[in-house]
């Protein structure tokens, strides 16, 4: 059996109106209500309190107004979209991560090996001294 | 939504065509007047297409998030409307209004909306989701992103708050004086 004190607390949440309560409390509270007179005047005065809320003005609604806000919304989502069909010089940097990372390494290496292998010589090389051993024992790792 | 998510423009058409009035009537409610609440919904709606990827349909409905947003974004407008100069600020309505006037529902109304305006932000916006677009509190509470008893705690606040504000009202009408 719901207690005058809770039926008081579901109307001040939920109004006078029984289809907006919890299905279990409305119950409850139709069974105090059958019952009670102070339960019916704490409804009476939720009923009051949810007249004054039905008094407030409707917010204009009209198709032309939902209209304008779509196209509205069109136009800026028009504004952001990238076209699908672009000019070369304006198409987005192919740059990715991975597939840069792995040419810049495979650049790097047949770099290595062109000079490794003596089919490149670099102007003043000659004079420098020779690092052949270190770049050896470097590359051998741990069996120096 | 997930083929909006997809970057579906005609399915976001569909879904903002199925959405968006109820939002203008949410983001008014909680704004208080008609051009920024076009704003906030419009303001919504891309924000909504912009992290559409960021949507997982594992128990949160829709409307619960779009209505989430709406709410955040009015509510970030309105706070930025409280420093709008005072001209430009909504015209609050006369409480000293004469038996005659009252029988005039739209001043009856002007005097309701007045009543609503002037509550916090979070209480507007509750007794928005729960009594004009009849969410239950569980809903309205995962928009507003509160716990159930802290729901019902804002709507009680909000009922008590605009029923006090107006009862010099509620007497003139009955004609019952103090």
């Amino acid at each position: 059996m719901m207690t005058l004190k809770e039926f008081t607390r579901y109307a001040s949440v939920h109004g006078a109106n029984l289809d907006r309560w919890p299905v279990k409390a409305a119950r409850a509270a139709q069974d105090l209500l059958d019952h009670s007179e102070e339960a019916r005047g704490v409804l009476a005065d939720a009923a009051l309190t949810d007249a004054l809320l039905d008094a407030a003005t409707e917010p204009d609604l009209s198709d032309e107004r939902e209209q304008r806000v779509f196209d509205r919304i069109a136009e800026r989502l028009d504004a952001q979209t990238v076209p699908d069909s672009m000019p070369w010089f304006l198409a987005r940097s192919p740059l990715r991560i991975a597939p840069t990372a792995g040419f810049l390494a495979m650049m790097g290496f047949l770099g290595f090996i062109t000079y490794h292998q003596g089919i490149v010589t670099l102007p003043g090389a000659a004079r420098a001294h020779d690092l052949s051993g270190v770049m050896i024992v470097s590359s051998l790792g741990d069996m120096r | 939504m997930a083929d909006a998510a997809a970057g579906d423009r005609k399915a976001f058409g569909l879904l903002t065509r199925r959405h968006l009035r109820r939002s203008i009537a949410l983001a008014q409610r909680v704004v208080g007047n008609a051009s920024d609440a076009e704003e906030v919904a419009q303001d919504a709606f891309l924000q909504i297409w912009a992290n559409a990827d960021r949507w997982r349909g594992d128990g949160t409905r829709f409307t619960t998030w779009l209505y989430r947003i709406v709410v955040n974004r009015a509510i970030d407008y309105r706070r930025r409307r409280t420093f709008a100069p005072l001209d430009a600020a909504d015209e609050v309505a006369d409480p000293a209004w004469s038996a005659e006037t009252l029988v005039d529902g739209r001043k009856i109304g002007a005097e309701v909306d007045a009543a609503i305006a002037a509550l916090p932000e979070r209480q507007r916006a509750a007794l928005s989701l729960c009594y004009h677009e009849e969410m239950s509190c569980a809903e309205a509470s995962e928009v507003l992103q509160v716990s159930v008893s802290a729901m019902e705690s804002l709507l009680v606040r909000a009922r008590k708050t605009v029923r006090a504000r107006l009862q010099p009202l509620i007497r003139q009408k009955d004609g019952a004086r103090p």
